[in-house]
Order: structure tokens, then C-alpha cells, then sequence
């Protein structure tokens, strides 16, 4: 599914301050799944929100509503009644729905309180790894089931390049080589002939496979360090 | 898949035996009912019962274990409204025993699907219920 | 019938109890498995990102209510924020389930009797109290079960039982040590009540005693107390 993770709190702050009356639309559709915008993180926001407007003294009202799916016109229906009662919407959806949100109610400003990252699968919980870059043309078929546009930093789509290093990417030695692991999946399932098939170029954005842990997820994965009694609160839920 | 054909009840009962650990959950959830607020469309619909975690779960997965398996198409056909229309298996269901609701709920889904019983996404209207 | 009671029957008990409760943690190693995290498939940079939430401040801290602030919105991320006063009822009402019959006067008597050995013990207006207590708790659940809407929809007579499983040693209890109706008949039924109850324990939605330990601190969750190691195994 869709990744992503909460923009920083500043961020966030910024972009409503101008507003007295926001409207918190979570959705229950990926961003839920990684544990980004469902309800839970969107009440979490609203608390922190209105504690800090609190303190400048400045009037701040925030509400949260959380919709089944933001992708979705015929769910964002029944925000219909609700939303014309703000000056402006918080979406803590993806892009996609973030944007048709905005273009539900195009009087109202949307702003967007999550980066979308890519399109992964749940590593563990909390952790997500990319998968999918939606280039439009997969190639998984005569890859054995391995991504070379997400996986290569190169994205190259026949062979490796001339830096792989045994196992290893050239861009660093922690990034194992995608066409290195192609070759042995092919091998391994006896389509080692898919390897010599030309697949036509494309142009890529060059970048490495995404990679990163939730907010608040960070302590499943850190080494242990000291930590109080606020860090024990951070692990009762 | 037509509405008079028969529910296998074997391999319902075999699905149901495929996972142990369903039933542990369900003989030890207390029906505490502190899944409720978890659930954004418990909230959103006047906090109806029938939207609780625990509800969607019990009356699905756990009918069809308290049966074992011997449940009647209009059964399933309730239940879809139940898993479906009720569930977006956002998988966020507070549990303070440790219960995963969220893969009861899809095990019941895909116990349904076994035996001709979906949701169709292409009926618009039911969407926008 | 008091010598049959404390001494076979007891024994008896403690070994289905024992030996239920050792079923069930068994059964749950055997649905489970341990599942490591892989190092490598971490990002690099963890470490930073959480100093840099350490460093984001919603709050700013200038005074000691700054401070409370802080840890109010930490704690209403938590369901002892959310739902306070069932978190106080129900905590309040385990602790005393499970701590109250071990410190009882009466109980470590016994004890001493079979194996030379007691607790501390509360006295026995203490005691007393908090077996009141107890009882009121039981009623606020026994209502919750019956007014409650959402609490009704899932109930079952199973959950009746293992109710009143809880309740009834506690009543009796209660009843006998106000010698209230004949206190032979009382404590018998007491003890059987009591007897009752820790044989339930494993075979009934009593099992949650168990399973809340293992399930909420070993199985890797969105919402495990610390991190958890195991994960449920699939296809079994």
C-alpha cells in the first residue's frame, strides 16, 4: 500500500496558523495501515496542535474527522455537511487524496499534514520498505519477481552496471545489488534466459530503494538506551 | 455465483482448523467492548454497536466457530454486510488482552470469498451508503 | 466435609489449575514463533530522526504546568489518557484479585498449616474494605455488562460465567467473615466458589489472565508494551 509518514510539528503548525477553525480529515485507508493519518494520529495531532496555539494565546478550534477513504468522492461525501463549518481542512491522506479533497471543496484551503513516501509493504510494524516506484511498465515478469526500478539506484532495466561489486551496489556497500539477486531468482526458477531479453530504456529519476521507520515506531529499532519514565509511557498504548 | 447453491461445510470447518489461534482469541476475548473507540467508524456512525471491533469479529469468524462451520448462505450473506460494509480492515483495533481483530476479520473475509460470498466494488450505490 | 475441601479438593484444583494454566502458555509457544528484525534492513538514520522529535516542541517549557502539559498529551495517547476512569476501575479491580486473596489472615493460616511458610497479611478491617471494594467493582461490571449497549452486543453467558467465577468468591468471602446466613454453609461455599474459580482459570474467558501477559508483551504489535519478539504463526 501507500506510505506515509506525519510532516514535522512545525511544519504542520505553520501552515494553519493563519486559520482560527481547521478541520482534521484522517483516512482509514493506507495512511491508517502505517500508522500516519487514521484516527488515532489524527487526534494526536489535534492535541498537540491545540496545546501549542494554547500557549502563544492565540484562539485555535480544531476538530478531527476521519473518512473511510480520501481516494474516494463518494466517501468524501459525507463531509459535505461538516467541512463548510471551517475556514480550512488539514488532509493527513496521501497526495492523491489530499488533492481530491481540495478539489471536493474548492473553496476551502487543504493543506497536507503528511509526506507520502512510496508504495511498499509492511516490513514490520512500523517499518515499511518501498516496492514499487509505479513506473507504468513492470518488467517483474522477467525479473523473477524483483524490482530493478525500485531496487537498482540506477533503475536499470538490463543488467548491472558496471560497478556492481560482487553482492553490493556502488553506491554503498550496504545496498545489496538488484541484478546480482535477479540473476540467482532466475536461476533458481530456471528462467535464466529472461536475463538476455532487451527491455526497451526509459528515463529515471535516479535514487535508491526508500526505506523508513514510523514516528514513534523509532524504539522497536534503536539500540536501547536509557530512557525514564517517559520513555516507558511511549510503550504502554 | 448463484443464491441457492450449497455452502461446503467442510471446508469451512477446514479454513476454521487451519487457524488455532483464532480460537484461542475467541475463547479468551472477554467482550470487554474497549475495542469501540479504536474503531474511526464506530465514531462516525452514533457509535452504533454493530460497528465494534469485537461485534464484527464475534459475529463473523466467531459464529462460524460456535457452529463449527455449519453456517447457511444467508448467514454469509449477513456476515459480508458485517466484514465489508462495516470493516476497511484498517487494522487499528485497540485489543488491552492482545487480540489481532483485524486478521479475524480478514480470515472471515476470506472464508466468505471461498464459498461465492463478496463484496462488489463495482456496485456504486452500496459505496456511497 | 471442611478436611475434604481444604486438603484433596484443594490439591486437586491446583493441579488442573497448574496444569491448565501450563496448556495454555504451551499452546500459545506453539502458535507463535520468534521472529527476529534484520538489522541490515534498517535505515540509517533512526537516530537522528528521533532527536530531531525529541527536539520539536509543541510545548514549550517554561513552567511546571508546561511540564504537566507535556506529559498530558503523552498520555492521551495511551489508553490510561483515554478512558481514565475505566483504567483506574479496571486496574484497581485485577490488583485486587489477584494481591487480596494472597495477603488474607485466614488464607496464609492455612499456608502455614500445610507448608511452613506465610505472606505478609493486611489486617483484617483492611482486608475487609477492600473486599467491599471489590464487590462494588463487580457490580460496576456486572451493570456495564447489562446497561451498556456495546458491552451487551458481544456477551455471551460464557462471559456471565467467568463474572461471576470472579465475583462469587469474593461474596462469600465477604458474607463469612460477617458469619451473615449459617457460616458453615458460607464458608463451604466459599471455598468451593474459590476452588471454582482457579479451575475456570484456564477453560474459560478467565484465560485472559495468561494470555494478557503473553500476548501484550511478546507478540510483536501496534500495540505490545515495548517491542515484542514473537509474531503469530500462520497455517497452523
Amino acid at each position: 500500500m501507500v506510505k506515509g509518514k506525519r510532516k514535522p510539528f512545525e511544519e504542520i503548525k505553520d501552515m494553519v496558523r493563519r486559520h482560527r477553525k481547521v478541520l482534521n480529515v484522517g483516512c482509514g485507508g493506507c495512511v491508517s495501515v502505517c500508522y500516519a493519518g487514521g484516527m488515532k494520529e489524527v487526534n494526536i495531532l489535534n492535541e498537540q496542535l491545540r496545546a501549542s496555539f494554547k500557549q502563544e494565546d492565540v484562539p485555535f478550534i480544531i476538530d478531527a474527522y476521519t473518512v473511510e477513504r480520501q481516494c474516494n468522492q463518494d466517501l468524501l461525501a459525507e463531509l459535505d455537511n461538516v467541512a463548510p463549518k471551517y475556514e480550512a481542512m488539514l488532509s493527513m491522506a496521501c497526495g492523491a487524496g489530499c488533492q481530491y479533497l481540495a478539489e471536493r471543496f474548492p473553496g476551502i484551503p487543504v493543506y497536507p499534514a503528511i509526506n507520502t513516501m512510496f508504495i511498499g509493504v509492511d516490513k514490520e510494524i512500523g517499518l515499511f520498505e518501498e516496492r514499487c516506484r509505479a513506473c507504468g511498465s513492470c518488467v517483474l515478469g522477467l525479473t523473477g519477481g524483483i524490482c530493478p526500478v525500485t531496487r537498482c539506484a540506477k533503475s536499470l532495466f538490463n543488467g548491472p552496471c558496471g560497478g556492481t561489486n560482487q553482492t553490493s551496489c556502488e553506491v554503498s556497500k550496504d545496498i545489496p545489488c538488484a541484478w546480482y539477486d535477479i540473476y540467482f531468482r532466475l536461476k533458481e526458477i530456471g528462467q535464466l534466459d529472461n536475463i538476455l531479453r532487451v527491455r526497451e530504456p526509459m528515463q529515471w529519476k535516479n535514487t535508491t530503494r526508500g526505506v523508513f521507520v514510523q514516528e514513534g515506531y523509532e524504539e522497536r529499532f534503536a539500540p536501547k538506551e536509557k530512557g525514564g519514565i517517559s520513555k516507558l509511557l511511549d510503550r504502554i498504548h | 455465483m448463484d443464491a441457492v447453491s450449497l455452502v461446503e461445510e467442510n471446508s469451512i470447518r477446514k479454513m476454521l482448523d487451519q487457524k488455532k489461534n483464532m480460537e484461542f482469541f475467541l475463547s479468551v476475548c472477554v467482550g470487554c467492548g474497549m475495542c469501540a473507540d479504536s474503531c474511526f467508524l464506530y465514531v462516525n456512525n452514533n457509535k452504533d454497536p454493530s460497528y465494534m471491533p469485537s461485534y464484527k469479529a464475534v459475529h463473523s469468524l466467531g459464529k462460524m466457530y460456535r457452529k463449527k462451520g455449519r453456517v447457511s448462505r444467508r448467514e454469509l450473506e449477513e456476515m459480508k454486510d458485517l466484514i465489508w460494509d462495516k470493516c476497511v480492515l484498517c487494522t487499528r483495533c485497540y485489543c488491552p488482552v492482545g487480540i489481532s481483530i483485524p486478521s479475524m476479520i480478514s480470515w472471515a473475509r476470506s472464508i466468505c470469498r471461498s464459498q461465492g460470498v463478496f463484496r462488489e466494488y463495482d456496485q456504486t450505490d452500496e459505496l456511497s451508503k | 466435609m471442611y478436611d475434604f475441601l481444604i486438603g484433596p479438593m484443594l490439591a486437586v484444583t491446583l493441579v488442573i489449575f497448574i496444569g491448565g494454566l501450563a496448556y495454555r502458555i504451551h499452546q500459545f509457544f506453539q502458535l507463535s514463533g520468534e521472529v527476529k528484525i534484520d538489522p541490515a534492513a534498517l535505515p540509517k538514520d533512526i537516530r537522528t530522526d528521533v532527536e530531531n522529535r525529541e527536539k520539536e516542541e509543541y510545548v514549550r517549557i517554561n513552567s511546571a504546568s508546561d511540564v504537566f502539559l507535556k506529559w498530558k498529551i503523552k498520555l492521551k495517547r495511551t489508553f490510561l489518557g483515554k478512558h481514565p476512569v475505566f483504567s483506574a476501575v479496571t486496574i484497581v479491580f485485577h490488583l485486587i484479585l489477584l494481591f487480596l486473596p494472597i495477603v488474607t489472615v485466614g488464607h496464609n493460616v492455612l499456608l502455614d498449616d500445610y507448608f511452613g511458610f506465610r505472606f505478609p497479611t493486611l489486617s483484617e478491617s483492611t482486608v475487609d474494605n477492600l473486599t467491599l471494594l471489590f464487590i462494588l467493582l463487580f457490580l460496576f461490571f456486572f451493570l456495564r455488562r447489562i446497561l451498556s449497549a456495546r458491552v451487551r452486543s458481544v456477551s455471551t453467558w460464557r462471559d456471565y460465567l467467568a463474572l461471576f467465577a470472579t465475583g462469587a468468591p469474593f461474596i462469600t468471602g465477604f458474607l463469612a467473615f460477617h458469619q451473615i446466613f449459617s457460616y458453615d454453609i458460607i464458608l463451604y461455599l466459599h471455598i468451593i466458589c474459590g476452588e471454582l474459580m482457579l479451575i475456570a482459570i484456564p477453560f474459560t474467558k478467565l484465560a485472559h489472565m495468561p494470555f494478557f501477559i503473553l500476548a501484550r508483551f511478546m507478540i510483536r504489535n501496534e500495540l505490545s508494551f515495548g517491542t515484542g519478539t514473537r509474531k503469530w504463526l500462520e497455517n497452523n
